[in-house]
């Protein structure tokens, strides 16, 4: 009797597992709509309305999630119906999610591809069902209708323009990177980097050999054992700005805050935060979620309303110093 | 079911006529469940019944498929392979990787074999030094990780376009590499219930001590099922990149979860001696149902991991019932 008891609850739970699918999306959609009442979506629609999809590689970091729901408040905004996934880190899953998409015949679907490199299978899905497909940040190797997103080597160049400056041509640069899981746009930002500093002699570059991972404490960890190796360093430059802060609390421990700058990309908000307090930590690149959101949702409009644009944009990220934070600095931002 | 892979300690006798008939009910449990969830997915969505997702499902359920395959064997020698995951990427990487240099056959070939090799270190050290498997397999899994990121920091594309045959290929509406996982599982069936191999395998989980005594080598037994798991592991892995097109460096991490979950679903006891090939095939099914209709129902990620773990949790406190308490 118990055992019916047991498979009576599986059989609730089923049932309850889709109850809640449609009541989560209910409640999402309202959500949804409280807050893109306040967005304002300028992306000149027409009256017909679309269905979109967006397929995420993985939604565990504060800008991918920023990115998809830009995505979701601006179309619900124009009234507009989203479907949300998110493929947890697994290319298979993303490909199998982009295959489920098509299934609900959206018009148009968004990549948010994460630090993947490309998903050959997903995009041929998509080139078979014959609907455009933008991708956001990540731009794959493969082919795709468009692309929006960031440049990171050049966010890296601007920050290795600003160190060559600091150090006046002479000084040791540690480098901080985030790790494989990430790797192709770390890759890209240290690169940057490193091609400005590598023009002058007399910059010496020692990059930490283990991988921060992309987090704070991550980033406190190797910056401590690299503080350890090379006491001398002058600057340190880590691939975000999450590891950056923690570098940055591994140099006040080590008594060196007089001694080391910090330099970081992402715009992240504390970071801006330190910046604007004048602390050690002098420079970041803004990449920002809201705005890489705001322009894959409106490139895909675009296309759907029969534009033509242009197949590769670069959304810029400028430089954020201590002169100009003050207009990036916003404390209730989400990231 | 659950009764075709349960020698050793069920000595026979109405008792034994009694576990049978309870796994059998809870069997057909689990059967109308299955029939209920599909009947009302396809009345609720349009999106579920059609032939594109048919596929989709069936190609869904390689990968967990073969894991769970290779895992079940090893759990009913009453140890676990916490490592199949990470092999799943090494031997992805590998295959994309050679496949530069080589007949995509034999790339895919070398890397299975790289599969097999890994899961005969792991058996090796767990039989021949008589460690315990959870502590081999997890160093297995962080050093068989670390080795793919040696092998190639960022993800690898094939450049010749066959490499995604394997992966996308279909006979009708059936995926191919869906084709290879069914034979594979009637093979392992066979293999555990019709060969002395196979069922001293089952009966070392059951009862060790006995099949020592009966003169059989339950050290190359033991290493056998790790061999048979690093295989699965391996062919696992080479799918997988072919399907995506894509080998990445970080895949896999978790898989031994679903894996491990699919076994327990079906029946398997995580002390050894019993699981059945069959109930795993429905945990595979199970679990990539339940993965494909909280996506077609939009449910939000987070949820999705917390339904999936509360519907495994159900499962399992189900099957437990089984267990004659």
């Amino acid at each position: 009797m118990r055992r019916l008891i047991a498979m009576c609850i599986v059989g609730v739970l089923a049932v309850t597992l889709i109850a809640c699918g449609s009541g989560d999306d209910d409640e999402s959609t309202s959500s949804q709509a409280a807050t893109s009442a306040a967005a304002t979506a300028e992306s000149g629609q027409s009256g017909e309305k679309y269905s979109i999809g967006v397929a995420n590689f993985t939604l565990g970091a504060p800008y991918f999630i920023g990115i998809s729901e830009t995505i979701k408040a601006e179309a619900e905004a124009d009234g507009n119906e989203v479907h949300e996934t998110d493929a947890r880190g697994d290319a298979a899953a993303l490909t199998a999610n982009v295959d489920e998409l098509l299934l609900k015949d959206v018009d148009g679907i968004i990549i948010s591809g994460g630090p993947l490199e490309n998903a050959p299978a997903a995009l041929n899905a998509i080139k078979q069902a014959g609907i455009p497909v933008v991708l956001v940040d990540r731009k794959f190797t493969g082919e795709y209708t468009s692309w929006v997103g960031p440049d990171n080597e050049a966010i890296g160049r601007q920050d290795g323009e600003y160190i060559a400056e600091h150090l006046d041509g002479k000084g040791k640069v540690g480098i901080i990177r985030g790790g494989p899981a990430d790797n192709s746009i770390g890759l890209a930002r240290t690169n940057g980097v490193k091609s400005v500093l590598e023009q002058y002699p007399d910059i010496e570059i020692v990059t930490a050999p283990d991988f921060g991972e992309w987090s704070s404490d991550g980033g406190l960890k190797v910056a401590e054992s690299l503080l350890s190796k090379h006491p001398d360093l002058d600057v340190i430059f880590c691939e975000n700005d999450s590891m950056c802060l923690g570098a940055q609390k591994a140099v006040a421990d080590a008594g060196k805050t007089d001694q080391i700058i910090l330099a970081g990309v992402d715009g992240q908000k504390e970071a801006l935060a330190a910046i604007k307090e004048g602390t050690n930590y002098k420079v970041t690149g803004l990449n920002d979620a809201v705005d890489m959101g705001t322009a894959a949702y409106e490139r895909l409009i675009e296309i759907l309303e029969g534009g033509t644009p242009e197949k590769d944009t670069v959304v810029p990220s400028p430089q954020i110093t201590q002169e100009n934070v003050e207009e990036f600095y916003d404390p209730d931002s989400e990231f | 079911m659950s009764a075709s892979a349960v020698p050793a300690e069920t000595p026979g006798g109405p008792r034994r006529w009694l576990t049978a008939d309870r796994g059998r009910l809870i069997n057909l449990g689990f059967f109308v469940a299955f029939v209920a969830l599909i009947v009302v997915a396809s009345t609720t969505t349009d999106a579920f019944l059609t032939e594109n997702n048919a596929t989709n499902l069936l190609r869904q359920s390689v990968t967990t498929g073969l894991l769970a395959l290779g895992m079940l064997v090893v759990i009913l020698t009453g140890g676990i392979d916490l490592s199949v995951g990470s092999i799943v990427a090494l031997t992805g990487v590998m295959a994309a990787g050679l496949s530069a240099d080589m007949p995509i056959a034999l790339a895919m070939a070398v890397a299975i074999g790289v599969g097999v090799v890994c899961g005969a270190v792991n058996g090796v050290l767990i039989a021949r030094f008589r460690l315990a498997p959870f502590v081999v397999t997890l160093a297995a899994l962080t050093t068989i990780r670390g080795l793919t990121y040696v092998y190639s920091e960022v993800p690898i594309t094939p450049t010749n376009a066959s490499f995604l045959a394997l992966g996308s290929d279909r006979v009708g509406f059936v995926p191919v590499a869906t084709i290879i996982m069914l034979v594979a599982f009637a093979i392992v069936w066979v293999f555990l219930t019709r060969t002395t191999v196979g069922r001293a395998i089952v009966a070392i989980g059951g009862n060790e001590a006995a099949v020592r005594l009966a003169g059989i080598s339950v050290r190359r037994h033991v290493i056998l099922a790790y061999v048979i798991s690093g295989f699965c592991a391996g062919l696992a892995g080479v799918i997988l990149a072919s399907r995506v097109g894509i080998a990445q460096p970080s895949v896999g991490v978790a898989f031994e979860l679903n894996a491990i979950a699919a076994c327990v679903i079906g029946g398997a006891r995580l002390s050894g001696g019993k699981g059945s090939v069959i109930g795993t095939l429905g945990g595979v099914a199970l679990l990539t149902l339940i993965d494909n209709l909280l996506t077609l129902y939009d449910v939000q990620s987070y949820w999705q991991q917390v339904l999936k773990g509360l519907i495994i949790a159900a499962v399992v406190l189900a099957r437990r019932q089984e267990e004659g308490r």
